[in-house]
């Protein structure tokens, strides 16, 4: 099975129609595609999937929704009641037929809300023998009497399983992905081994149904005829049980279905609870934090009081600096001089009272003498002036000594008020951050009240899976009984003896098969093990470290004995580097591949090969690793189809195996990719 | 007889009731730059003095009365400012010694009291005009270490030189 050609038009970044023809020379088997980050190799990768699955990588990606397989700049040119197409072509080769997918769909943006969305998706694939050179089409719609719908999924599903997509279409995380189930594993390397039709075979003769019922062997024993009153009880009996395990068989399957129904739900509000945690975590926070807040306002309200009231009273401050323009303009004035020395308003009023002055003169009222002393007394204060100015200067050195001090009081203050607003500010971001987090909606008792009820729910499934699965057991014991009996009874006729004659030969072909079933089981972890062991060897070059595949068909990587004498019989190395997931994966696949080609001209099984298409796969490896990976490659698959970063790209020296080369190309100031051919 | 500064309730009308609402709000000293409207009165003609700023009543609409209880209180220290007023304003041409008589004598005519009086308050009216432009209408600068406003604007009084 070979790719041989990818078209894209309006694919995610590619706008327009991209061609990539895909090497199938057999010495030459390698198609690299070289590009720098972002520029649109994994787009490719997508492409493969989308066009095979209809199905994207999302992980990449923080919301799904924001994903469109319609290029981009298409989608913001569309206006109202617009149509635009994305496709995706492939054409493949495989024994003698050439296949062509495409994948369409169709995008519009419609009334009344005119959101870009997709409206429709059309898949359809022609097939054509290379001998006979006929076509036949297929639509996945079916045909017009609406029969054959999904028949294309089916056709894809034959040639490239999506279950097998992990070990062929490697696209972005899957080097580092632990979240497989290690069962479709184990299936996916049964498919690719070609151990899967035995099984089926297996199946289909002795195991199909509950207790086998609807396989071969049973239903010829069925066809088996007796008579008598004691052949009718037994069948009777037997009957009985078998009804009885198939009622138990289907008790437990509605049971599983139920538990994992109430498993789903118990997730879910634990999940909600879990962030509650937080949430509920988050308003304690909140709450503490309004506290500091309405303390942090408090303080600052007080501050601020004592600010203003200290404030209010530094008009003293602003003064003091006047008191040296008074002293100034005071210090060459004789304030003595403009005073009589020791002659006040009682000195006049007593002379004007004895009507004599202190020289003898009379002083009569109303003459020249008493109007000097009125005017005398007008300007003679009841204190001296020298002391009234020195009283005054006094007081204003007081306000200048205590100046400083009130500007202090203020400043300190003021420190602190702007400590206080800092810590009110953090608080409150601190709660309008803490804020967001919490949805105050959820009501957490309600979804705890449903937890509980759904893990009794849970345990209630649990119990009847566990009774029915004891009922099966008792029940296949008494039929077993039954079984051994009936042979007894039943009729020793012709048509019994050619059944007889089947049943024979339908268990031994079971047991064949059974056999070489468990044969290549065992013999494919083996080999693959060896081929495992010794793949991580070359590829990595690693002494120090081995992997291993486990019977469950996970891979470890154990550290080698470093004597014989070492204690230790395995020691399983833990805590591995990115690089390590993805050297362990690598080899995984790579050494599928080598042993599905080992396995292709098997005579008991048919194993099957496929293409691989890789997607920056060396993007986290040293460039010895990368070289040492790359050489392996073109050896192990049929098809190598590798998208890599043009560092890699010498570091792989893959050149003399490269087929067909292409570069994507993405201008700056455009917002899609090209491809352009190398050779 | 003698007149006596300081004994009757003083209103500020016009932008300078205005001005004086901006910071000032009876009984809420969270929204007040001064505890009491005669905090205001008081500090005021101190820095009309300070910056030789002095301005004229204006009658348009608003009132704010200082009332005489608590001007009495503060009856001491005004009258200090008055006296410094008296002594140190240079706009009426006084001599010295016309301006030792003015500040420590005191008035001897109804006509010099009032005179006075209207000059204190002439810088009062001033003051309030610098301290409306220094707490009210200035912006906090990247030299203010202080991020509220009317902190910054506070401390930022105290060092102006110009005040």
């Amino acid at each position: 099975m070979k790719f041989t050609q990818l078209k894209m038009v309006n694919f995610m970044r590619y706008k327009g129609t991209n061609i990539l023809d895909f090497s199938c020379n057999p010495e030459k088997n390698v198609t690299v595609v070289l590009g720098e980050n972002t520029a649109g190799k994994t787009t490719i990768a997508q492409a493969f999937r989308w066009a095979l699955y209809g199905e994207l990588i999302t992980t990449q990606y923080n919301d799904t929704k924001d994903i469109s397989v319609l290029n981009n700049e298409l989608l913001g040119e569309m206006g109202p009641n617009d149509y635009r197409d994305v496709v995706v072509e492939i054409d493949m080769e495989h024994e003698e037929k050439k296949y062509h997918l495409l994948r369409k769909a169709t995008f519009s943006r419609k009334f009344p809300k005119y959101i870009a969305r997709q409206e429709y998706e059309k898949l359809a694939m022609s097939i054509k023998e290379k001998n006979v050179g006929s076509t036949t089409l297929h639509d996945n719609a079916g045909d017009i009497n609406g029969k054959n719908k999904g028949i294309v999924d089916e056709i894809i599903s034959e040639l490239l399983p999506k279950s097998l997509s992990r070990y062929f279409l490697f696209d972005g995380e899957r080097w580092s992905d632990e979240k497989n189930k290690k069962t479709d594993i184990k299936e996916s390397v049964y498919a690719i081994m070609g151990i899967s039709p035995i099984k089926l075979m297996k199946m289909h003769l002795n195991e199909l149904g509950t207790y086998g019922r609807n396989s071969v062997v049973k239903q010829l024993k069925g066809k088996l005829t007796g008579s008598g009153d004691e052949y009718q009880k037994i069948n009777e009996n037997l009957q009985y049980y078998l009804s009885k395990i198939e009622i138990s068989q289907n008790k437990i399957s509605e049971a599983t279905k139920n538990m994992d129904y109430f498993k789903e739900k118990i997730d879910e509000s634990e999940s909600i609870l879990n962030a509650n945690k937080t949430i509920e975590l988050d308003q304690q926070k909140v709450k503490a934090l309004a506290r500091d807040k309405d303390n942090n306002e408090k303080y600052m309200k007080s501050y601020y009081a004592d600010i203003i009231t200290s404030f209010s009273k530094s008009y003293t401050y602003f003064a003091a600096p006047l008191l040296e323009e008074v002293i100034n303009i005071l210090k060459n004035v004789d304030l003595y001089g403009k005073d009589i020395p020791n002659i006040t308003n009682s000195t006049i009023d007593y002379i004007i009272k004895n009507e004599q002055c202190i020289c003898g003169h009379k002083v009569v009222k109303d003459s020249y003498e008493y109007q000097v002393l009125m005017k005398l007394k007008q300007v003679i204060p009841p204190m001296a002036i020298g002391t009234l100015v020195g009283n005054y200067q006094k007081e204003l050195r007081g306000w200048y000594a205590k100046s400083n001090e009130i500007f202090q009081t203020v400043k300190e203050k003021a420190n602190l008020y702007q400590g206080e607003k800092f810590s009110f500010e953090d608080n409150e971001n601190e709660i309008e951050k803490t804020n967001k987090r919490i949805d105050g909606k959820i009501n957490f008792q309600q979804e705890r009240l449903k937890m509980e009820a759904n893990k009794k729910n849970k345990k209630s499934e649990e119990d009847k899976i566990r009774i029915e699965t004891n009922n099966i057991d008792d029940f296949k014991n008494k039929a077993k009984i039954y079984e051994d009996q009936i042979s007894k009874y039943q009729d020793k006729s012709i048509q019994n003896a050619r059944i007889e004659k089947k049943i024979v030969y339908a268990e031994k072909l079971y047991e064949t098969a059974s056999k070489i079933y468990k044969k290549s089981e065992l013999n494919i972890l083996n080999e693959l093990n060896d081929i495992i062991k010794k793949n991580f060897e070359i590829m990595f070059n690693e002494k120090d470290k081995y992997a291993k595949l486990e019977d469950d068909y996970e891979i470890k990587l154990y550290y080698n004995r470093v004597n014989n004498m070492d204690g230790y019989s395995q020691m399983e190395a833990y805590g591995l580097s990115e690089g390590e997931k993805i050297a362990k994966n690598f080899v995984f696949i790579v050494s599928i591949m080598e042993l599905a080609n080992i396995k292709k001209n098997d005579s008991e099984c048919v194993a099957q090969t496929l293409p691989l298409v890789l997607d920056g796969p060396f993007s986290k490896l040293s460039s010895v690793n990368i070289e040492l990976i790359a050489q392996v490659l073109p050896k192990t698959a049929d098809q190598v189809i590798i998208f890599m970063l043009d560092k890699d790209w010498e570091h792989s020296k893959l050149e003399k195996y490269t087929g067909a080369k292409f570069a994507v190309l993405k201008e700056k100031e455009q917002n899609f990719a090209h491809i352009e051919k190398i050779y | 007889m003698g007149f006596e500064y300081f004994r009757k309730e003083v209103q500020i009308t016009g932008k300078h009731s205005r001005y004086v609402d901006e910071m000032w709000e009876q009984n809420q000293i969270q929204n007040s730059y001064f505890k009491r409207l005669v905090d205001l009165y008081v500090f005021a003609p101190v820095i009309g003095l300070r910056t030789r700023r002095k301005s004229v009543a204006d009658n348009s609409d608003g009132k704010r009365t200082v009332p005489v209880t608590q001007i009495l209180e503060l009856e001491k220290d005004l009258e200090i400012i008055m006296q410094t007023i008296l002594l140190l304003d240079d706009t009426s041409n006084l001599s010295v010694d016309q301006k030792i008589d003015r500040a420590f004598r005191g008035p001897s005519t109804e006509a010099e009291f009032k005179e006075n009086v209207n000059l204190f308050h002439d810088y009062m009216r001033g003051g309030i005009e610098v301290l409306h432009d220094c707490l009210v209408d200035r912006e906090l600068t990247i030299d203010d270490k202080y991020t509220d406003r009317r902190i910054g604007n506070l401390v930022a009084l105290f060092d102006n030189p110009l005040v």
